[in-house]
């Protein structure tokens, strides 16, 4: 066994030694407190003293099982004791456990494999705040350049030399040899820049923009440098040190000598090839790394000093809250003795009272002993037992008064401290979120390269002007929007921007202008995309999307300009005449807005014919917080994030229309999509006849209505991620914990949108046609686990299929009747509707009588098999399946095209 | 080594109802499972099963068992329960202390099988651990004899 599986092993055994311990002090204390203390065979300290000896033993810890041993034989010595006295020791021993088990921990984390991990672990952190500070540097290069190119400037060189001084000096110190040697390279020649040894001129310009564009790719990879990168990182090398005189070659001394002062000495680099020894190498494609083989990096972000003291503030003044709490749990506790004393003395009174009221023959004798009795009633005031217990009473009941009143006034304390601490665990989490936000400056800040090349490769002259930059949004966010941004930015040089002699034909400047800004507006930030070019032809784009098929030519000539606009994001359609590949990135305009729409975000494009185009994003500050409405549906508790509401609408069923299999309601004088969300997500549906409520949601750039059971109440949450967890399960994007520790799903309307328009397709004649790319069939695939859905699901797709999910028959026949399917695979025990019966309604249907059917199942006995071939299935396939088979034999069904139209529409 | 074997009837009489359990990654997802049921950890190996104190363990494809694109196994653990099997999971995050009678209820709109093997959800600082239970992870994956 290697150390760290020792190591491993060694953190089980702790874990649960801190756990006895700490069982054990609390059967300690537990002891001294009982008013009649018992030790049985199966007493705690009995059996977890004995567990802790043999568990130590195991692990060869002799001072912890002696230790333990000591304190079961202290323990058993007593057992069945009345009024047992433990040894005055025992405390001592559990103290001399705890002890040793410091030892062992400490131990173990000083062995190797704890050291290792630890080293790795540090290493990781290291790496990754030096990425993060390295981007940044970047990012000052980038502009730099792009100024210098622009024109000449000490102040932009001096700029430049610190931030590849700065990058070459971090590099080294975290152990970044290639990056460190190569901005050596680059700081190297804006030296000889900065010192009139070598002119400034588009090669030094172009040898730094390959030397920074290396260095970004080799900051994506900094620990294992592919044999493409470490060709483009030798050619950005080669070109820098061609552009140096002969005697100003690389001196690889130079390296350990300009680390910025009061930064750790890296070692010494190794020796570089001077200039004459490089060999010259061919211009390397630069290509983005392949994220498959992108290590793992979590993602980081420089929070200010500033910030973390606030964050600090605020848990100090919890912690405050927190002692302040446990205060007052100490003065309930002195009311609760209190209560407990007036009730002794109840208890006492109505005894005492009982007991001579009870018997009378005592009551006499005690009577008779009265000395008072030789005094008339006029000589001496007598207070019989009745008035005595009167005023007993009524001194109790004073003090129970007292200690209710006492009471009260705690609990209203105890409410303001609550509300206190709500107050700071609010203020704590704004820390945290504004602690994740940047500002959308560094966003800008990369766009500045991608215009320049964009620019240049379209003959187009273009400046890109920036502002509200120090508008700040979530680093989640910023990631999120950059490649959609850079689609934008793209589109405005390629197909926005006209060339220089069309422009001045017009009236314009030469060189068009592309302006990114934000602003804040409550809690969204505004981001524009704006460029002074042709804008979007309204027209073009009409006939587009009737000569796609997506609309028809009425509704086209109906369409007023702004809600043609709209039809820049359907799928595959351009906004432009000229469709240049270098826009494209593979994310089309119906991409942007799915993304912006999954954060929750909104996108509008607006444009004037000759004078240019604008789109606009509306982005929520953080993704993390977010204001839900937290709805039942199902016997299910889900929350829908604020945003994404647009409003509630009250619902009467006779306004619901059906159409085909689908549901519409008109809302403001628009039909939506109507979805009943137990029935989408497969829970449980609500009685029939019971009142429900509707929503109007915003689902990735258009409307949708979904009705739920009941609306709870209004909350903010904090979104946690799922993960691959939640893939294939349903519309959500993540979960969020409730006050009483249930996980409450987030539903993502997005993607619930997504799912409406898939399913709407076809049979509504108004919204365009889906375009299904190209497959080479449908196939329905039927189970109940999302485990088997998404593992053969995954199979079929990767063989080019379209595969469509139902997570039961009923689920599945519903699908049948509104889409077109070439196959169904189904497992035969489902939920509603099993495999069986599914089969019998599918060959009772005309339009589905000749669909293939594999069942693909666990059941595999005779009778079983022969059941389902009664039915007309056509292959049986036993769980689980090999991909290669099954795929062949589900592409051999669909080989003579047999599809199955939607519903009653005939085949397809 | 073997981890110790926890008497069941012990474990219930345990006063305190936190237990330690084996935390991993699969597909990006954090799972974990009672310690009690690990019986050794190796580095990820080729082939259908590993032997260890000559038993074999049957090796799992966890991110397929899981539903998760296919990657690399980093690590195999060993575990036990009514039957036995080598876990090939992505990484091994260590020992967590969990709750079992506090875990989050699964949402109802998981429906498939992984409701028998999934014993709840564990909230955590920066998302969710599945917590599984191993008898009926296996039972389900055919590793039960």
């Amino acid at each position: 066994m290697d150390q760290s599986e020792q190591a491993f092993l060694r953190s089980v055994f702790l874990m649960e030694a801190w756990d006895a311990v700490g069982a054990m002090e609390g059967a300690l204390g537990a002891l001294s407190q009982a008013e009649r203390p018992t030790i049985g065979d199966d007493h705690p300290l009995v059996m977890l003293s004995h567990k802790l000896q043999g568990a130590a033993a195991v692990q060869g810890l002799t001072d912890v099982a002696g230790l333990a041993a000591a304190l079961e034989e202290r323990v058993t010595k007593v057992v069945g004791v009345r009024t047992p006295a433990l040894a005055p020791d025992v405390g001592d021993i559990v103290e001399a456990i705890k002890r040793s088990l410091d030892d062992v921990g400490r131990a173990t984390s000083a062995g190797d494999g704890g050291s290792r991990r630890t080293a790795e672990a540090s290493a990781d952190d290291i790496l990754d705040y030096f990425a993060a500070e390295a981007a940044e540097h970047l990012d000052t290069m980038t502009k730099c350049l792009l100024a210098l190119e622009e024109a000449p400037s000490d102040g932009e060189i001096a700029t430049l030399f610190r931030a590849v001084h700065t990058l070459k000096g971090a590099a080294l110190t975290v152990g970044c040899r290639s990056i460190g040697e190569l901005a050596h390279r680059i700081e190297d020649v804006i030296m000889a820049v900065r010192d009139g040894v070598v002119p400034l001129g588009p090669a030094v310009i172009e040898a730094v923009f390959a030397g920074t564009d290396a260095l970004r790719l080799l900051l994506a990879q900094p620990e294992d440098e592919t044999e493409h990168l470490a060709t483009t990182r030798r050619h950005a090398e080669h070109t820098l040190v061609e552009l140096l005189p002969a005697t100003n070659g690389a001196s690889p001394d130079a390296v350990p000598a300009s680390v910025p002062v009061g930064e750790t000495a890296p070692e010494p680099a190794p020796p570089v090839a001077p200039a004459e020894d490089v060999v010259p190498v061919a211009a390397p494609v630069l290509a983005p790394p392949d994220p498959a083989r992108r290590p793992a990096r979590r993602a980081s972000i420089r929070v200010g000093v500033e910030r973390l003291d606030s964050l600090m503030a605020v848990v100090g003044e919890l912690v405050i809250a927190r002692r302040g709490l446990e205060g007052r749990l100490a003065q309930i506790d002195q009311v609760a003795d209190v209560l407990l004393a007036s009730r002794k003395r109840l208890v006492q009174a109505v005894g005492d009272f009982e007991r001579k009221y009870a018997y009378p023959q005592l009551r006499k004798v005690e009577r008779a002993e009265d000395a008072s009795s030789e005094f008339s009633e006029l000589e001496l005031d007598r207070y019989d037992d009745f008035n005595i217990l009167a005023r007993s009473l009524a001194e109790i009941a004073a003090d129970v008064y007292e200690g209710r009143a006492e009471l009260a006034g705690l609990v209203r304390t105890v409410r303001d401290d609550a509300a206190h601490i709500r107050r700071l665990t609010g203020e704590l989490r704004a820390e945290v979120t504004h602690a994740r936000m940047v500002p959308i400056g560094t966003l800008f800040a990369r766009f500045a390269r991608p215009v320049r090349e964009a620019a240049k490769a379209a003959g187009r002259h273009v400046v890109l002007q920036t502002s509200g930059e120090s508008a700040e949004l979530d680093n989640a966010i910023i990631e999120q929007i950059a490649d959609p941004m850079l689609h934008l930015v793209q589109n405005a040089v390629w197909h926005g921007i006209e060339p220089p002699a069309e422009r001045e034909r017009t009236g314009k400047p030469a060189t068009g202008t592309v302006r990114l800004n934000a602003r804040h507006r409550g809690s969204f930030v505004y981001v524009e995309v704006e460029d002074d070019g042709r804008g979007i032809d309204v027209e073009a784009l009409k006939a587009g999307a009737v000569a796609k098929g997506l609309l028809g030519a009425d509704a086209a000539a109906a369409l007023a300009p702004e809600k043609a606009l709209d039809l820049v994001f359907l799928p595959g359609l351009s906004t432009a005449g000229a469709v240049s590949l270098g826009a494209g990135r593979g994310v089309g305009m119906d991409v942007v807005r799915t993304n912006v729409s999954r954060l929750n975000g909104e996108i509008e494009v607006e444009s004037q014919a000759g004078v240019g185009t604008r789109v606009t994003l509306k982005l929520p500050l953080t993704v993390v917080i977010s204001d839900a409405l937290l709805v039942r549906v199902g016997g299910e508790t889900l929350a829908i994030p604020q945003p994404a509401i647009r409003r509630i609408v009250a619902l009467r069923e006779p306004d619901v229309q059906r159409v085909g299999g689908s549901e519409f309601l008109e809302v403001d004088g628009e039909w939506l999509d109507f979805l009943r969300l137990d029935a989408v997500l497969g829970l449980d549906a609500r009685p029939v006849g019971r009142k429900t409520a509707a929503l109007v949601l915003r689902a990735g750039g258009r409307s949708l209505v979904v009705t739920v059971d009941e609306l709870l109440h209004k909350e903010e949450i904090v979104i946690k991620d799922l993960g691959a967890f939640l893939e294939g399960v349903g519309p959500f994007s993540g979960t969020t914990i409730s006050g009483d520790g249930r996980l409450t799903l987030v539903l993502d309307p997005s993607a619930l949108g997504a799912a409406a328009r898939a399913g709407a397709g076809a049979r509504t004649p108004a919204p365009p046609r889906r375009v299904e790319p190209a497959s080479r069939g449908v196939v329905l695939l039927v189970d109940d686990s999302v485990s088997v859905r998404k593992v053969v699901g995954g199979m079929l797709a990767r063989a080019g299929f379209t595969v469509h999910t139902a997570v039961d028959g009923a689920d599945a026949l519903e699908q049948l009747g509104e889409r077109p399917v070439d196959a169904v695979v189904t497992d035969l025990e489902l939920p509603r509707l099993n495999g069986y019966e599914l089969v019998e309604a599918i060959r009772r249907r005309p339009a589905t009588r000749a669909l293939p059917v594999i069942v693909l199942s666990s059941r595999t006995g005779e009778k079983h098999v022969q059941a389902a071939r009664r039915l007309g299935v056509s292959h049986h396939v036993t769980k689980p399946v090999s991909e290669a088979t099954f795929v062949r034999l589900v592409a051999s069904l669909l080989d003579a095209p047999r599809a199955v139209a939607a519903g009653e529409n005939g085949h397809r | 080594m073997t981890l110790p074997r926890r008497d069941a009837a012990e474990a219930r009489r345990a006063p305190s109802p936190v237990r330690p359990h084996v935390v991993f990654t699969s597909g990006g997802v954090p799972f974990a499972f009672d310690a009690a049921h690990a019986r050794h950890v190796l580095r990820a190996a080729a082939g259908d099963e590993v032997r260890f104190l000559d038993q074999p363990y049957p090796l799992v494809d966890v991110r397929r068992a899981f539903g998760h694109p296919a990657g690399d196994a980093g690590f195999v653990v060993l575990v036990e329960s009514r039957g036995r099997a080598g876990l090939q999971v992505d990484e091994l995050r260590g020992i967590a202390a969990i709750d079992p009678g506090a875990l989050a209820p699964l949402p109802a709109v998981y429906r498939g099988t992984e409701r028998r093997w999934i014993a709840g959800l564990h909230p955590t600082d920066d998302g969710v651990t599945v917590v599984v239970r191993v008898a009926e992870l296996l039972e389900t994956l055919g590793a039960v004899p």
